[in-house]
């Protein structure tokens, strides 16, 4: 409706960056204030988990190997074999752990946020909550919040891990390369802060996607059609300011920690 | 009893879309009010905006000395606990049976023990005819039982005010006339002030103590249900007849040209999907069923309309004093030509207060009841009117119910 007259283009948008910033900052704010939602927390934890858990590893195992292989062959050419190992962790660990995490936080978990805040929303749920004096920010959107953070900080080890094992595994099975090369190339490259990093980003993909869906389904245009929209957007909305973010991060990081044998 | 609900000057808009401009009225405590208007006038938007879920662009909404149109989200939630609402299609959780559904708020708000949720929750769903179907989800059960769970839900805390957002759609006639004989329970029980939003006339007929219409952004009307019913306002007249002939069309509103087309091709009689006019809209209002306390808020209403007995225009004020017990009429017929403030009888008859349209001047409605005498001494309105509302209120505060206007548009 606010779009009948715009007297500055890309208004809207900004109104709605606006919006969702002030989301996140309520969200944030809610988070300590008690009553402390432990059970809704747990279940949406738990549904969160269920729906990335097993897509996520089918995704890491061919990823870790892609990079593997791409990166032995490049490596080959160059007479550098024995760094293969270090490439692929540093490129699985610090970049497509938390990418992969987020896509999938995003797409399976995000979009049942929404779907089912959306639903909420034109259901006249949230009105009826808020009129019975109970915040639904606080009672519906930080527990999905905390969950899909949690998850995809805890989610982000397990894909390092499978990611790693699958380049190993590739690059030991398929390249022939030596064992011993890909783990002392590792151990030689890489450092912690690559993985508090990855942690890190993880946490704060996790929230984006979340907070992103709760903003698109308390939002919606009218009608179930507005859900699938809203839905629709949601993803596309999170996939677009994850990359971005990860690329300020990832800018910030290489800035500030020195690498490994600098 | 419950708190009176002031509305003074409210404006809202989406974007350049007008919803309604400056409407003020106030809903009297403890009394029954509806809001009529055809669909898309900004019924639910109003009903919104007293509870502060749609922020008004202008205006105040005063509830208990807090303004929920402009105040800040810690006194909104504050001012929400007065209020009960019953949603359009009772806006239940989904993922929660009916039993937590109707406990919820319990649970947020008190620190009661199981035990004793589960008294207040049974009682509420026994009210509403709901009894030993808690285990049900609301998915599993028909429009009509949602909006009753919806209904008590909204009465789990005790509200001061309960606002119904179409209590009737979506429900058959014999369904809305339980629903109606329920709310007048209700108010006859706790004494809430309500307010129903619909565009039903039947439940407008025969359940409020007053009735305000909105139309074309604008509030029509709102007053005692005698003035609205009894109105030839045309949008009035053709709302509560449900006829296809007046200002009101089929999109929002009716231009000049299709009016007058409609004018001069208009065949009186059949065909045009009218109610009879032999009805009259003005029908007895439902008293609670047996068994319940008496209605504190019709004794107050009457108070009050009697106080305000001069300023209505002639139809309605016949209305209210036939509607009084044979005992009263008499003092009631006085205060019509004296007005509590006392001024002599005979100017009244020959100045009629109201900025009426004209078309009801004192003096033919005057001798239509010869056998009551007329003149009597000013100053009997005030005793009838303290008589009837137990001299609780001051005459300052019983006038400040919205003068009926609009005959002239």
């Amino acid at each position: 409706m606010s779009s009948q007259q715009r007297p500055v283009p890309g208004l809207g948008a900004l109104r709605q960056t606006g919006m969702l910033f002030a989301l996140a900052a309520s969200v944030l704010r809610m988070t300590v204030k008690r009553p402390f939602q432990v059970r809704e927390v747990i279940e949406q934890f738990w549904f969160i988990a269920s729906v990335t858990i097993l897509p996520t590893m089918l995704v890491s195992i061919p990823f870790g190997a892609v990079i593997t292989l791409q990166v032995g062959s490049l490596t080959k050419q160059l007479g550098a074999e024995s760094f293969t190992g270090a490439a692929s962790v540093l490129a699985v660990v610090q970049q497509a752990s938390p990418l992969i995490v987020a896509l999938l936080i995003a797409g399976a978990g995000g979009s049942a946020i929404c779907a089912d805040i959306g639903a909420r929303t034109i259901r006249e749920e949230m009105d009826a909550m808020e009129v019975m004096g109970v915040s639904p920010i606080q009672r519906l959107i930080v527990p999905r919040v905390i969950a899909a953070s949690a998850v995809a900080v805890l989610l982000n080890g397990l894909v390092s891990v499978v990611g790693v094992l699958g380049g190993y595994f590739f690059f030991v099975y398929l390249q022939h390369g030596t064992p011993g090369s890909f783990l002392a190339s590792f151990s030689s490259l890489a450092q912690l802060p690559d993985l508090y990093i990855s942690e890190i980003k993880a946490l704060i993909f996790g929230f984006i996607a979340a907070v992103v869906a709760a903003h698109r389904g308390m939002n919606p245009r009218p009608g179930p059609k507005g859900v699938g929209e809203a839905v629709n957007q949601s993803v596309v909305i999170a996939f677009l300011l994850l990359f971005f973010v990860n690329l300020v991060l990832t800018a910030i990081y290489l800035k500030i920690v020195p690498p490994k044998g600098s | 009893m419950g708190i009176e609900v002031v509305v003074e000057g409210l404006t809202k808009s989406f974007g350049k879309h007008l919803v309604w401009r400056d409407v003020s009225l106030s809903l009297p405590a403890g009394e029954v009010s509806v809001m009529l208007g055809p669909s898309g006038t900004g019924k639910t938007v109003f009903l919104k905006a007293l509870v502060g879920l749609v922020r008004p662009d202008q205006g105040r909404v005063l509830v208990d000395g807090i303004d929920t149109a402009s105040c800040s989200e810690r006194q909104l939630y504050q001012a929400r606990k007065l209020f009960g609402v019953m949603f359009q299609d009772g806006a239940l959780f989904g993922s929660l049976s009916l039993y937590d559904n109707v406990a919820f708020p319990l649970r947020e708000h008190t620190r009661l023990t199981e035990a004793e949720i589960r008294r207040v929750v049974l009682e509420k769903m026994d009210m509403v005819g709901l009894a030993g179907e808690g285990h049900k989800y609301p998915g599993e059960i028909s429009g009509g039982m949602r909006k009753r769970a919806g209904l008590a839900r909204a009465l789990v805390l005790d509200p001061q005010i309960i606002l119904c957002d179409e209590p009737d759609s979506g429900l058959d006639p014999v369904r809305t006339a339980y629903l109606s004989q329920l709310l007048i329970d209700l108010n006859a029980e706790i004494d809430a002030t309500i307010l129903i939003v619909t565009h039903d006339i039947q439940i407008a007929r025969t359940v409020p103590d007053n009735i305000g219409m909105l139309f074309r952004g604008n509030l029509v009307m709102f007053g005692p249900r005698e003035v609205l019913l009894t109105s030839d306002h045309p949008v009035i007249t053709q709302f509560v007849n449900g006829r296809k002939i007046g200002p009101i069309g089929m999109s929002e509103e009716k231009d000049e040209v299709t009016l007058a087309l409609e004018q001069a091709s208009q065949v009186p009689g059949a065909g045009n999907g009218e109610r009879t006019p032999t009805q009259p809209a003005l029908v007895p209002q439902l008293v609670p069923s047996p068994g319940m306390p008496e209605r504190l808020a019709v004794g107050r209403r009457m108070a009050r309309v009697i106080s305000m007995l001069h300023t209505l225009p002639e139809p309605a004020r016949a209305a209210i004093v036939a509607s009084l017990p044979a005992a009263d009429r008499a003092q009631a017929r006085a205060a019509e030509f004296t007005g509590p403030a006392g001024y002599a009888a005979q100017t009244a008859t020959t100045q009629p207060r109201q900025p009426s349209s004209g078309a009801a001047p004192d003096d033919s409605g005057r001798p239509r009841r010869p056998d009551l005498p007329e003149a009597q001494r000013p100053g009997e309105a005030e005793t009838l009117a303290d008589r009837l509302m137990g001299r609780t209120r001051g005459s300052a505060r019983r006038r400040r119910g919205p003068p009926p206007r609009g005959d002239a548009s």
